[in-house]
């Protein structure tokens, strides 16, 4: 089941959290000024929507599950703090 | 965006912020398609006649309704872009008050809904087309009031503002299509007689 909740939970390092935020953006505005131009250009709303929801899920797929390639940077913890006698 | 449910809800977030600004886009750009609409519409026949108005069951007075049929030719292409839903015609009657009372009156005589889909007629060719909505005057008696004949119309979109015009007159360019007379029946009438009578006496003069 540990695998499974590895998935679940979707852990991904700082330097993944990062490359998920600027592909997240940099995509969704992609997807608004494409299904922008293309239903302006073929005077059709429904061009729109539909590239819209197709962009959406296309990066979901990218951006929501824990991919490997999120996750190369592993942040580095300080070592344990042995107990000092006062 | 440290976990799948962050990273999902981040995401449609942003989604949300996108998709109102482009339906926001669309809709501002809707302003910037040229509405220039001409049509020629004339009367056939307006009919006076005295009726009663059966409104909510009761049997209202004796008064006089307008019976109307026109002609109309339209093209209405220009109105449908890609932000159109629908386009929602009317013909409207203004003519004025009794000079006393009230003032100038409006009535829609007749509507149509025109959605935009490849099914659907922009172009309309009317020929003695009855009027949907016969009306009354609050007084009860028309008295040989002049009335014009406009078309107009307002185009529903998908995301934005609506928009209201009248449709031009193809020859004229005024938005008032014809002028007609509301004629007093009992007056018409009366002189229908007189005619018949008068050309029934000169038949036996012969």
């Amino acid at each position: 089941m540990d695998p499974v909740y590895k998935v679940l939970d979707g852990f991904i390092d700082f330097e993944g959290q990062k490359l998920v935020e600027q592909i997240s953006s940099t995509c969704l505005v992609a997807v608004g000024l494409v299904s922008l131009t293309v239903g302006f250009a073929l005077q059709d709303l429904v061009y729109t929507l539909y590239i819209m929801g197709a962009g959406l899920i296309l990066t979901m797929l990218v951006t929501v599950p824990p991919w490997p390639f999120y996750n190369r940077n592993a942040p580095r913890f300080l070592g344990v703090k042995t107990e000092k006698d006062e | 965006m440290h976990s799948t449910s962050a990273r999902f809800q981040n995401v449609f977030s942003f989604f949300t912020t996108v998709a109102f600004t482009v339906a926001g886009l669309v809709a501002l750009s809707s302003f910037f398609f040229p509405t220039d609409t001409v049509a020629t519409g004339s009367i056939r026949n307006v009919q006076i006649a005295q009726g009663r108005q059966n409104q909510y069951g009761t049997l209202g007075r004796r008064q006089e309704f307008a019976h109307i049929k026109f002609d109309l030719h339209t093209d209405l292409s220009p109105l449908f872009h890609y932000n159109t839903k629908q386009v929602f015609l009317y013909l409207t009657t203004t003519y004025p008050g009794d000079g006393n009372k009230y003032s100038n009156n409006t009535v829609t005589i007749w509507d149509k809904i025109i959605p935009n889909n490849p099914k659907s007629k922009t172009k309309l060719a009317l020929k003695n087309q009855r009027a949907k909505y016969p009306f009354n005057d609050i007084i009860g008696k028309f008295s040989d009031r002049k009335a014009e004949l406009r078309l107009e119309y307002n185009v529903q979109p998908h995301v934005g503002a609506l928009v209201w015009g009248t449709v031009k007159d193809a020859d004229t360019g005024s938005e008032v299509l014809t002028d007609f007379v509301l004629e007093d029946s009992a007056k018409a009438r009366k002189a229908k007689k007189a005619k018949a009578e008068a050309a029934k006496a000169a038949k036996n003069a012969q």
